[in-house]
C-alpha cells in the first residue's frame, strides 16, 4: 500500500537542523541564562498551541482583493474554562508587563494565551481587537520565542534525566548529564539558536566554507596545546561529538516527538494575546497577513481555452488549518457585487485519521491472520468487527455528505431545470462486500454496507465475506476514493457572496486524534445574469444590424451581401463618406463606452476578458471599415470591406451563442474539476472514477503548522 | 508501512509538549506522592491537609492501599531532585494509629516525559482464573504471578504501556435467561473474583503492536485455560463492554497449576505484605517487578498498576510465606527497589524454605533498568482475609460502580463517603477500588468499585431489581447532599451510580 510520502520527516528535520548547528557554533563554557518561569510559560504555550482546545469556535472572512492577494479575517471564539488552574497561574503577565492594573478585583484578572500558529515568513504586524474593538497586547516575537526555547531546554533537561540508561555509568548519556557539562550546555545553546534563527542552512554554509573542519578531530602532532586538549576530551570536536552522539541516543528513535516540537518551534510564530478573564468566554479578531496567490503554471491548452467562448470562470482555492478542538469553523467569502458566486463549497480531511487508522488495522490483519487464527477465532473476528464498525460509520458520513451535495445543487440551479435525479440501485449484503472488494468505496456501497451491517447481515465475518483480498481491496478503496474527506456547501443566501459551516463529527472515531484538520475551499466565480456578455452581445448585434442597414442603404438592396446591385453606383454612393464615417465610429463608440469593462488585474476583469475581447474586436470590425470608407477612393471594393465587417460581427454573435450555451453549461454541471473536491464526489455523482482536474485561477495556502 | 504518516501528525509532540507542561506547570517537575499501606476499619480516604491532585484506592484481602499525588509547589522539593541523582526521594515511613492501622510514606518523584500515553487510545483486557470469589491456596496465588508476568511481559515485547492494572478484579458473567444485549441478563458477580483487568496504551499507527500483545495474551490464556476478554473495540461500544476470546476452563487450569506449581503448599495464605514499588513511569517497570517476583517465587494476593500524575505506582499484596508468618514483624521500609526486593523475597518467597527451589529460575538474569531507580516501600506482614461463597453459589459482596465529574471544587472522598452514607441504608458498603482525577478545567473525575452486602435475605431472584433500586436510591441522594453539602449547583452534579459497568456510559474517565 503506497501512503503519502514526504520529502523530510519533521522528526529527521529537526534533528538534522539541531545537529548542524551544534557543529557550527561556538562550544560554550557555561549554560544558557534562562528563567524558571521562562521554562513553564514557554512549554505551556506550546501545549495550548499546538492543541489550541480553548479555540472553542473558529470564523473566517475572505475577501479577493484583487486576482492575486486575499484579505483574511480572523474571529475566534475562545472558552477559557478549559484553562486548568496551572496554566493560569504559569500563564501569568509578569509585574509591570503591559501596565497591569494594581489590585485588580479578580484574581489573576489576565492570561496570556496563543491564539494562531503562523508560517515565521508570514511574520506581519497583526493587530487583534476585542468584541468592543479594543487591541489587545501581544508578545513580541522575541519575547515569545525566548520562553519556548527555554521551555524546550527544559524539557531536553528532564528527557535526559530519567533516561534509565543515566544510571549505568560510563554510559554516553550518563556522562552526559553528570560529567560532560560543556557538552550539554552545547546542545542548549544549539537549541536556543536554532529556535532563535528559524534556520540552520546558513550554519551549515559557515561550516561547509571551512570545510567541515568542526567536523573532523584535530590532528594530534598540530600543536602540543590541541593534543593536550584532545587527550582531556576539551578540544572542540570532542565536546561537539559527544553532544552529537548523546542527542541521537536520545533522540533517533524514528518518530521521538522531541525533534517534531523543535521543528514546529523553529519555523513557527505564535501569536499570543493577553486575554482578560472578566468572562469564561471572549470573541477575538484579527486581521491575518495578506495571503499572496499561488498561481499554478498553466498549461498551453489552458490558455486557449482561455480565449474560446467558453464561459470563462475565475477559480479559487483556498488551504487552511482548524484546530481538531474546534467545535464549529464558518468560512465567508465576499466578492464584489458585480461577481456571483456559482459554486462554493469546503472539504476537510476530518476523517483522515481514522481512514489511515482503518488502513493500518486492515494491513496489520493481513498480515497476523493466519496466526491470530491459530491462536483463536476470535481474535480475528474482533478485529474485523471493529473495521467493519468503522467502515458502515464512514459510509453513513459520505452518504450525508451526498444527499446535501445533491440538495445545495438542486437549490443552486434553475428549478426548471433541476439536476438529474440520482439511479439508485440496491445492493445485496454480498454485492456491498463484493464491490468493497474490488475497491469500489463510493459512497453509494458504503451506504448499502452500513445498512446491512446495521441489519446484522455480517454477524460472522471470519471466515466469511472479509476474507484477505477483499481487505485488501477495501483498503485500496477508501484511498483512491479519499474517504477520508467530508464535504460542506454553500448556505450563503447572497449571490455575491459564500459561506461554510463546517462541524466535526459528533462520534469521535478519531480516538483522540490531535492532528489539525485541514480545510480546503473552492470557490468559482462567474459572471451571470445582467452579465457583461448579454450587454456585448446585443452591442454585437446592433453593430452588426447598423452596418447591414449601411450596406443596404449605399447600395439600394437588402440583398448587398450576396450581390452588388447592377446599377450600383460607387460615386454616388459614398459621396457622403464623411457621414458614414461618422456613423461607423460615434455609433460603436457610444456603446461601447457604456459597457462596464473592468481592469485587468481585478477578479471581474479576469472573469469578463473573453466578453471585453468580444467587444473590442467588435469596434474593431466597424472601424476598420470606417478606415477604408474615409482613406480609399469610391469604388466596389468597399463593399466588399463593409461584407468584411458584417462577416466579423456576425461571427461574433455566434461566439456570444456560443458563451450562451457554455454558460447554460457550467451551470448545470454536477461537478467542478477540481481537486479541492474529494474523489468519491465524482464516483457518486459523474459515475466513473477517471476525473479531469483544472488547476484553479489562483491558489491561497494559509495552511500552518509543519 | 505507518512511518510516513506517523511522523506527519502532531499528536505525539503535543502529548509530549502537554506532560512537559504539566511538569513544569508547578514550578518544578516533581510530583509529591503519600503512600498508605492499611488495615483495619475500612474507610473511604484518609484525612489529608490538602486535597490531591490524583488519588488511587485498592482493596483487596482484607488490605487497603491509598495513593495520592500533588504537583510539588515547593521550590525545597526541586533542590532536592537536582542535588540528587535519584528520581525518587522518600522520608522515613509513618505509623498510623486507630482507625486505620498501617503505614504511610511520603517523598516525591521526578517523572519521565518520555512516557507518553493518551487516554484515549487505549486496550483493555480482562483475564480470568475464574468467576468464584477469590479464596486462593498458594499455589494460585503464584498462577496469579505467572499470569501478571506474561502480561507484562507480553506489554514490554511490543512496546506497549500499561496504564492500569488491578486484581482481583469484577468477572464479565455469562448472561443467563434472557439475552437481552444490555448486560441485564448477566449473572450477578463478586467484585474480588480473581480476575485480572488490564489497559495498554496503543499507538494508533502501529496496530501491528496491538495485534501482537492480543496474540501473545491469547496464547497465555489457553496455555493456562484462563478465560480472556478484551474491550469490544466497535464503534459505539464502550468501556465495560468485553468481547469473548477464551473461556475460562477449570480443568486445564487445575492441571497446569499442578504442573508448575504442585511443590507449593495447598494452604490459603494467613499474612500478606503491602508493597508498593513507584517511580517514574517506564515501558517494562512492572516486567521487572513481575520476573523478581517468579525468580523468588513469591506469590500475588492482588496487584495494582496506575499511573498517577505520570509517575508509576505498582501495589502488590504478596503472601508471607507459611514459614515465615511467625516471625518478627518489623515496620514499614522505604528503599530501592534493588535493595528491597531481597528483603521481601526472604519473607515471601517460598523457594528456599520449601526445598524445591528451582535452578532455572534463580539463575534467570533479570534487566533492572526500567525500575533501578525507584523506591519500594514494604509495610509490615498483616492478617489477610477472603470472601466467600454463599451457600446459593452467590457471592457475599457484589459490586456497584460509580462515575463522575464534578466542579473543581469537590474532592474524590467528599464523593466517596457521600455516596457509601446514601448506600448504608440498604447495605454494609466498602470501597473496593476508585481512581480520581483532574480532567480539563479542573474537574473532578472518577470512577469507583464498591463492594456492597445488602442488609437482609434477599433472594436470588430478586437480588438484581434489589441492586437496580439501591443504585438508583443512592445516586438520587448523594447527588443531592452533594450538592447542599458542598454548596454547588444540582445540574453542575454529575453523578452516576449503576449495577452495571456499561451503564455508566461515557461519564468519568476513559481509562484508569
Amino acid at each position: 500500500m503506497a501512503l503519502a510520502q514526504h520529502a523530510t520527516p519533521p522528526a529527521t528535520r529537526g534533528l538534522d537542523r539541531l545537529l548542524d548547528v551544534l557543529w557550527s557554533i561556538p562550544a560554550p563554557t557555561s549554560p544558557p541564562s534562562m528563567a524558571r518561569d521562562d521554562q513553564a510559560f514557554g512549554l505551556a504555550l506550546l501545549d495550548l498551541s499546538l492543541r489550541l482546545q480553548h479555540v472553542s469556535r473558529m470564523s473566517e472572512r475572505l475577501r479577493l482583493v484583487d486576482r492575486g492577494h486575499l484579505e483574511r479575517s480572523v474571529g475566534l471564539d475562545l472558552d477559557l474554562t478549559v484553562l486548568t488552574r496551572p496554566q493560569i497561574d504559569t500563564l501569568q503577565p509578569r509585574l509591570g508587563e503591559h501596565g497591569l492594573a494594581a489590585g485588580a478585583a479578580l484574581a489573576r484578572p489576565f492570561v496570556w494565551v496563543p491564539i494562531a500558529r503562523h508560517r515565521r515568513q508570514d511574520v506581519t504586524p497583526v493587530l487583534v481587537r476585542d468584541a468592543t474593538g479594543g487591541v489587545l497586547p501581544r508578545l513580541t516575537h522575541d519575547e515569545v520565542t525566548r520562553r519556548v526555547a527555554a521551555g524546550l531546554i527544559r524539557l531536553f533537561r528532564l528527557l535526559l534525566a530519567t533516561n534509565p540508561d543515566t544510571t549505568l555509568s560510563g554510559h554516553p548519556l550518563h556522562d552526559l548529564r553528570h560529567e560532560h557539562n560543556r557538552s550539554r550546555w552545547l546542545i542548549e545553546h544549539a537549541m536556543l539558536r536554532l529556535i532563535d534563527d528559524g534556520a540552520a542552512a546558513h550554519l551549515r554554509d559557515v561550516s561547509a566554507l571551512a570545510l567541515d573542519s568542526t567536523r573532523h578531530p584535530v590532528p594530534r602532532a598540530s600543536t602540543p596545546e590541541s593534543s593536550a586538549a584532545r587527550a582531556r576530551g576539551t578540544d572542540s570536536y570532542s565536546i561537539r561529538a559527544r553532544a552529537a552522539e548523546g542527542l541521537r541516543l536520545l533522540f533517533g528513535e524514528a518518530g521521538h516527538p522531541f525533534p517534531q516540537l523543535l521543528d514546529v518551534a523553529s519555523s513557527e510564530y505564535l501569536l499570543v494575546v493577553l486575554v482578560p478573564r472578566v468572562a469564561d468566554r471572549c470573541f477575538l479578531t484579527y486581521d491575518a497577513p495578506l495571503l499572496p496567490a499561488n498561481r499554478p503554471v498553466r498549461s498551453r491548452r489552458a490558455l486557449a481555452k482561455n480565449l474560446l467562448p467558453l464561459n470563462r470562470e475565475f477559480t479559487v482555492e483556498y488551504s487552511a488549518t482548524v484546530p481538531r478542538a474546534v467545535r464549529s469553523y464558518h468560512v465567508t467569502v465576499d466578492v464584489p457585487e458585480e461577481v456571483r458566486v456559482r459554486r462554493f463549497t469546503v472539504a476537510t480531511d476530518v476523517d483522515a485519521p481514522v481512514v489511515d487508522g482503518l488502513r493500518y488495522d486492515i494491513e496489520a490483519v493481513i498480515g497476523h491472520y493466519d496466526e491470530l487464527e491459530k491462536v483463536s477465532g476470535k481474535l480475528v473476528e474482533l478485529e474485523l468487527q471493529a473495521i467493519a464498525s468503522r467502515l458502515a460509520e464512514l459510509g453513513r458520513r459520505r452518504q450525508r455528505d451526498v444527499n446535501s451535495y445533491r440538495t445545495y445543487l438542486r437549490q443552486s440551479l434553475d428549478p426548471r431545470n433541476p439536476p438529474p435525479e440520482p439511479v439508485r440501485s440496491p445492493l445485496s449484503a454480498l454485492d456491498a462486500v463484493e464491490r468493497l472488494g474490488a475497491g469500489d468505496c463510493s459512497p453509494a456501497v458504503l451506504g448499502a454496507f452500513a445498512g446491512h451491517y446495521e441489519a446484522d447481515a455480517y454477524r460472522h465475518l471470519a471466515d466469511g465475506p472479509f476474507s484477505a483480498d477483499v481487505l485488501r481491496g477495501i483498503a485500496d478503496g477508501l484511498q483512491s476514493a479519499e474517504i477520508g474527506r467530508d464535504l460542506t456547501v454553500d448556505n450563503d443566501p447572497r449571490e455575491n457572496g459564500g459561506h461554510a459551516h463546517w462541524r466535526p463529527p459528533v462520534v469521535d472515531l478519531a480516538s483522540g486524534s490531535l492532528e489539525p484538520v485541514r480545510a480546503t475551499a473552492f470557490l468559482a466565480l462567474a459572471d451571470e445574469s445582467p452579465s457583461l456578455i448579454e450587454s456585448v452581445s446585443r452591442i454585437i448585434a446592433a453593430l452588426t444590424l447598423l452596418v447591414f442597414g449601411l450596406g443596404a442603404l449605399i447600395a439600394g438592396s437588402p440583398s448587398w451581401l450576396i450581390q452588388t446591385p447592377v446599377d450600383f453606383d460607387p460615386t454616388t454612393a459614398f459621396a457622403r463618406s464623411d457621414a458614414i464615417v461618422a456613423v461607423l465610429l460615434l455609433g460603436p463608440g457610444l456603446l461601447v463606452a457604456r459597457l462596464d469593462i473592468p481592469s485587468t488585474n481585478t477578479v471581474l476583469g479576469q472573469i469578463r476578458s473573453h466578453q471585453r475581447a468580444l467587444a473590442y474586436t467588435a469596434v474593431g470590425a466597424t472601424t476598420g471599415l470606417a478606415m477604408a470608407v474615409a482613406a480609399s477612393r469610391p469604388g466596389p471594393v468597399l463593399v466588399d470591406v463593409a461584407r468584411i465587417s458584417f462577416v466579423v460581427l456576425a461571427l461574433l454573435l455566434v461566439a456570444c451563442g456560443v458563451e450562451f450555451l457554455a454558460r447554460h453549461r457550467r451551470r448545470r454541471a454536477v461537478i467542478a474539476p477540481s481537486a479541492t473536491l474529494p474523489a468519491w464526489l465524482h464516483i457518486e455523482m459523474v459515475g466513473s472514477r477517471e476525473r479531469t482536474v483544472v488547476e484553479p485561477d489562483a491558489r491561497f495556502d494559509a495552511v500552518e503548522g509543519v | 508501512m505507518s512511518e510516513p504518516v506517523l511522523l506527519r501528525t502532531l499528536s505525539r509532540p503535543a502529548e509530549l509538549a502537554s506532560l512537559a507542561a504539566r511538569a513544569a506547570g508547578g514550578g518544578t517537575s516533581a510530583v509529591e506522592f503519600e503512600v498508605a499501606h492499611l488495615t483495619g476499619e475500612a474507610g473511604v480516604g484518609l484525612e489529608r491537609p490538602r486535597p490531591p491532585e490524583e488519588l488511587l484506592h485498592f482493596a483487596a484481602g482484607g488490605l487497603r492501599v491509598e495513593v495520592a499525588t500533588w504537583p510539588a509547589t515547593s521550590a525545597d522539593v526541586a533542590t532536592n531532585h537536582e542535588l540528587s541523582e535519584s528520581t525518587v526521594l522518600g522520608g522515613k515511613p509513618a505509623r498510623l494509629s486507630e482507625p486505620a492501622r498501617g503505614w504511610v510514606y511520603r517523598g516525591s518523584a521526578v517523572l519521565n516525559p518520555g512516557f507518553l500515553t493518551d487516554r484515549s487510545r487505549s486496550l483493555e483486557i480482562l483475564l480470568s482464573l475464574g468467576s468464584a470469589p477469590w479464596r486462593p491456596a498458594l499455589p494460585d496465588t503464584l498462577m496469579l504471578t505467572r499470569a501478571l508476568r506474561e502480561l507484562s511481559h507480553a506489554a514490554a515485547a511490543t512496546g506497549s504501556p500499561i496504564l492500569s492494572l488491578t486484581s482481583p478484579a469484577a468477572p464479565s458473567s455469562e448472561a443467563v435467561g434472557t439475552t437481552r444485549g444490555d448486560g441485564s441478563g448477566e449473572k450477578v458477580r463478586s467484585p474480588f473474583a480473581p480476575c485480572v483487568r488490564m489497559a495498554i496504551g496503543l499507538d494508533a499507527a502501529r496496530p501491528q503492536a496491538r495485534l501482537e500483545f492480543e496474540t501473545a495474551v491469547a496464547a497465555v490464556a489457553t496455555d493456562l485455560g484462563l478465560g480472556l476478554r478484551l474491550a469490544d473495540r466497535r464503534a459505539g461500544r464502550i468501556r465495560g463492554e468485553w468481547f469473548a476470546i477464551t473461556p475460562f476452563q477449570s480443568a486445564r487450569y487445575r492441571a497446569r497449576r499442578d504442573e508448575l506449581f504442585a511443590w507449593a503448599p495447598d494452604e490459603m495464605p494467613t499474612q500478606a505484605i503491602p508493597v508498593t514499588a513507584l517511580g517514574p513511569a517506564r515501558v517494562g517497570s512492572t516486567q521487572t517487578l513481575c520476573d523478581w517476583l517468579e525468580r523468588s517465587n513469591v506469590g500475588c494476593l492482588g496487584a495494582s498498576v496506575t499511573v498517577l500524575q505520570d509517575i508509576a505506582f505498582i501495589n502488590l499484596l504478596l503472601p508471607v510465606a507459611p514459614a515465615r508468618t511467625g516471625a518478627r514483624p518489623g515496620g514499614g521500609t522505604s528503599t530501592r527497589a534493588v535493595d528491597g526486593l531481597g528483603r521481601v523475597a526472604s519473607r515471601c518467597g517460598l523457594t528456599t524454605e520449601q526445598g524445591t527451589h528451582r535452578e532455572g529460575h534463580a539463575q534467570k538474569a533479570i534487566d533492572i533498568r526500567p525500575a533501578a531507580d525507584y523506591l519500594l516501600l514494604a509495610g509490615s506482614p498483616v492478617p489477610c482475609s477472603f470472601e466467600r461463597t454463599l451457600r446459593s453459589g452467590l457471592p457475599t459482596r457484589l459490586p456497584l460502580w460509580v462515575a463522575w465529574d464534578m466542579p473543581p471544587a469537590v474532592e474524590a472522598t467528599d464523593v466517596l463517603r457521600t455516596v457509601t452514607e446514601a448506600l448504608s441504608a440498604y447495605a454494609a458498603v466498602d470501597v473496593a477500588f476508585a481512581r480520581s482525577r483532574r480532567g480539563e478545567r479542573g474537574r473532578l473525575l472518577g470512577r469507583a468499585k464498591l463492594a456492597v452486602a445488602p442488609v437482609g435475605r434477599v433472594s436470588a431472584d430478586a437480588l438484581t431489581g434489589t441492586l437496580g433500586a439501591m443504585a438508583a436510591r443512592a445516586q438520587d441522594t448523594a447527588s443531592r447532599r452533594l450538592a447542599a453539602r458542598l454548596g454547588i449547583q444540582a445540574n453542575d452534579v454529575r453523578l452516576q451510580v449503576a449495577w452495571r459497568e456499561r451503564w455508566l456510559a461515557q461519564l468519568g474517565m476513559g481509562a484508569l
